[in-house]
């Protein structure tokens, strides 16, 4: 599959930094793919795929069953903080923690924004939102990962 | 954390996707930016293996020889019908059957729609593929790849003898789109049709359907 060749490493790269592991990635990718192939799209670039991936990667992060193993696979190395939150903290650990509990669409942004580093026109853009409704959820993300931080042992 | 260029525009940056007025300015920030060169650089290094895509799980149409009063059968079930057990299986197997279309295969490529409907297939044998082929044996796959315009949906039909069955699900056209994949067996002479408008039990009128043919071994 020619889609398949031309973008499933930029996907896999996608996927990894999302989920902290290639195998998993590796899962992500060829599920969405063996669905276009069912589907019969190839009316797919790059944007479009970027996203369905990310929203797959996202239901990995979210499963209930999976959360505990992907949280703890890099260890609890958060460090306590209080107040406001710096956005460097903001590393692709938290992010999967934020997204086990943020709303479907904010967890999104969130990737895009902390691990992907889209700036808020781009997110606005891929998702079809206003610039203002994306700095507004990544303004919830925030207060989230401070409380995260804040609170968390 | 956002900046100015973020992993996405980079990976389509290398691979050349980028609009013009995009992938200028892209080029200007990486002079500047030793970080997003990095990263450029291990996008271009990353030359881990792809993994292989396994096959969907395709629907097995499969043709018992020629010989019964009725000449072939069409045995399902499809694998996806799999899952329902025995019962299931019998009636998916009554339902594909539908009857009687005497009279000439319709061409291989018809006009449709503004476009073209066109079918194409490709054998695979022994982990080698065939495309185009003019005939099958025995555990053969047949992948089937349709060509219709987009927007529109098609069914794939199967014609032996008189008899059409409809073993994979309808397809959303463009171009080249792979149906899915057949296996056949028997020998017995088999038309595989991109069908417009199909409608479940009944055949294809005229004009409505691109088939290629393939002949036993
Ligand atoms: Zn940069």
């Amino acid at each position: 599959m020619e889609l398949y060749h031309r973008y499933g490493p930029a996907l896999l790269r996608k996927c990894e930094r999302m989920l902290g592991s290639r195998a998993d990635a590796e899962d992500v990718v060829q599920a969405l793919f063996l669905d276009l192939l069912r589907k019969g799209r190839t009316d797919v670039d790059l944007p479009y795929l970027y996203q369905a991936a990310t929203r797959r990667s996202l239901n990995v992060i979210r499963d209930g069953r999976r959360r505990a193993e992907l949280l703890s696979r890099h260890g609890d190395a958060l460090v306590p903080r209080q107040g406001a939150v710096d956005e460097r903290v903001i590393d692709a650990e938290l992010v999967r923690r934020l997204c086990a509990s943020l709303p479907e669409q904010t967890a999104e942004i969130a990737v895009y924004a902390f691990l992907d580093r889209m700036s808020q026109e781009e997110i606005a853009s891929l998702c079809g939102l206003s610039r203002k409704t994306v700095g507004k959820r990544l303004e919830q993300v925030r207060q989230a990962a401070a409380g995260l931080v804040g609170g968390a042992p | 954390m956002s900046h100015p260029v973020s992993h996405l525009r980079l990976e389509r940056y290398h691979l050349g996707e980028l609009p013009p007025a995009d992938r200028d300015g892209v080029a200007r920030h990486l002079e500047t930016c030793a970080e997003c060169r990095t990263l450029l650089d291990e996008i271009a290094a990353d030359d881990r293996p792809l993994p292989d895509l396994p096959l969907p799980d395709l629907p097995t149409l499969e043709v018992e020889p020629a010989g019964g009063a009725r000449g072939g059968v069409v045995r399902g079930p499809a694998r996806w019908w799999a899952v329902g057990g025995g019962a299931l299986l019998a009636l998916a197997a009554g339902a594909v059957l539908v009857l009687r279309a005497p009279g000439p295969l319709p061409p291989g490529e018809v006009a449709w729609k503004g476009g073209v409907l066109a079918v194409e297939l490709a054998r695979e044998r022994d982990g080698q593929v065939h495309e185009r082929p003019a005939t099958y044996r025995d555990g053969d796959r047949i992948q089937v790849r349709v060509s219709c315009p987009p927007g529109e949906q098609v069914g794939v039909g199967v014609r032996q003898g008189d008899e059409w069955s409809w073993p994979l699900p309808p397809v959303a056209c463009g171009n080249r789109v792979v149906a899915g994949a057949l296996a056949l067996s028997g020998g017995q002479q088999t038309a595989i049709c991109a069908v417009a408008d199909p409608v479940a039990g009944t055949a294809p009128p005229p004009g409505q359907a691109a088939c290629v043919v393939l002949r036993g071994e």
